[in-house]
């Protein structure tokens, strides 16, 4: 019981810091004011993920042996579990506070706020043990997978809106910013996980690789839903089907699910298993 | 439609990073798991592969409460020492829980049989730690 809190308490921890700092981010790279439904992501994720981490801090220290207990509490939070919790609670503070601020102070909080809480997954972990370049390279890979998540819900907003123009600017936009992060998170993730497994294969035929396998499951659907898109969803914006938004606002929508399965399935993953 | 071709790459590339976690091993456990005793060790100490924090120890004899244990350092180290566990006669299991270096929790039983009569036999190999889950 205490294993499925953690798990619920870490993945929770994952989608809200990354929606709230993704959205701070990518209203960053797009050049959008963090207003409106932004606002209300930033607050929300900040929200949830800060709760998620007192959750889990408790439920770990009962799992090391009494979450009531001072001697454990200190053993433990005066590590890397306690600086990256520290980090995740002040990020989602800043992020919050931010969001009452003047806009240009906002812009300026709100992303020291986003920053400081992605550095919260590098300072814990197997990475941050591994030494500062592994852990420089999760606070990039974190950076990376927040920027999507909002960049993604910046489409879901404009698709909503049906402002055609601005939905078509954005597109081309996203596109455009997405091929740089993709590639940086391709070259990312692969040094990370040479790095993580210390070069290893064998390490992946284990629990850890079936961890893996069901992730590659949760990715090949998504490419199924390219492969949708591809054939019948591209030929109708072409052809300036005024339906098309409709029908992307919908895809966004399950890429974003999609990608809460990911999450939660590197939770479970993360948490559970092992390669040794 | 590019924009979800390289969405669907992202998540490609997202599934690339996920970490491998290496948990805490015990290296050695002084007296070894297994071990047949006159009487009480005057300490337990418990090695790591790594560095690690050892936050719980708690022996459960037969027919007895089970006992919290004091552990020392309280902080981040490679071996600890459990003082004074006044095990008693019989079969003793002590529990032990840590935090392993990459923040996962690890665990594992050591057992100590003391036997008043016996010569004192320590086991060869059997730390009998085994991985918890994750943190």
């Amino acid at each position: 019981m205490l294993d499925a809190f953690a798990v619920i308490a870490r993945a929770c921890v994952y989608l809200g810091l990354l929606t709230a700092a993704g959205s701070i981010l990518s209203a960053l790279t797009f050049g959008a004011p963090l207003t409106g439904n932004a606002i209300l992501r930033v607050r929300l994720g900040a929200g949830v993920a800060m709760m998620a981490v007192i959750v889990g801090v408790l439920v770990l220290l009962a799992r090391l042996g009494g979450a009531l207990d001072p001697a454990i509490a200190s053993a433990v939070l005066s590590g890397p579990t306690g600086y990256a919790a520290g980090l995740f609670i002040g990020s989602a503070v800043l992020m919050t506070i931010a969001t009452i601020l003047p806009q240009g102070l906002r812009a300026v909080v709100a992303t020291l706020g986003g920053l400081t809480g992605l550095m919260g997954f590098a300072v814990n972990g197997h990475a941050a043990a591994s030494g500062i370049a592994p852990a420089g390279l999760v606070l990039v890979h974190a950076c990376l997978v927040a920027w999507w998540i909002g960049a993604l819900f910046l489409l879901e907003t404009a698709c909503r809106e049906r402002e055609d123009g601005s939905l078509s600017d954005l597109l081309q936009r996203f596109t455009r910013q997405a091929t740089l992060m993709v590639l940086s998170l391709y070259a990312v993730g692969g040094v990370l996980l040479v790095v993580l497994i210390e070069g290893e294969a064998q390490r992946l035929v284990s629990s850890y690789g079936l961890g893996l396998l069901l992730k590659l499951s949760a990715v090949g659907s998504v490419f199924a839903l390219v492969l949708w898109n591809r054939l019948r969803l591209t030929p109708r914006i072409a052809a300036g089907d005024p339906q098309a938004a409709g029908a992307l606002l919908r895809n966004v929508r399950i890429e974003l699910a999609l990608i809460a399965v990911v999450l939660t399935a590197t939770a479970a993953w993360t948490t559970l298993t092992s390669p040794h | 439609m590019r924009a979800h071709i390289v969405a669907a790459l992202l998540v490609i590339g997202l599934s690339h990073a996920a970490p491998a976690y290496a948990h805490s091993k015990t290296q050695s456990v002084t007296p070894a798991s297994g071990s047949i005793l006159p009487s009480s060790p005057e300490e337990i100490v418990v090695t790591f592969n790594e560095t690690a924090r050892m936050t719980s120890a708690v022996v459960v004899s037969d027919g007895a409460r089970d006992r919290k244990l004091e552990i020392t350092p309280s902080g981040s180290a490679q071996s600890f020492t459990i003082q004074s566990p006044e095990l008693g006669e019989g079969r003793n299991e002590i529990e032990w829980k840590a935090l392993s270096k990459d923040g996962h929790v690890v665990s594992g039983s050591i057992i100590i049989v003391i036997d008043p009569g016996a010569e004192a036999v320590t086991a060869g190999e059997a730390s009998g730690d085994h991985e918890h889950n994750g943190h």
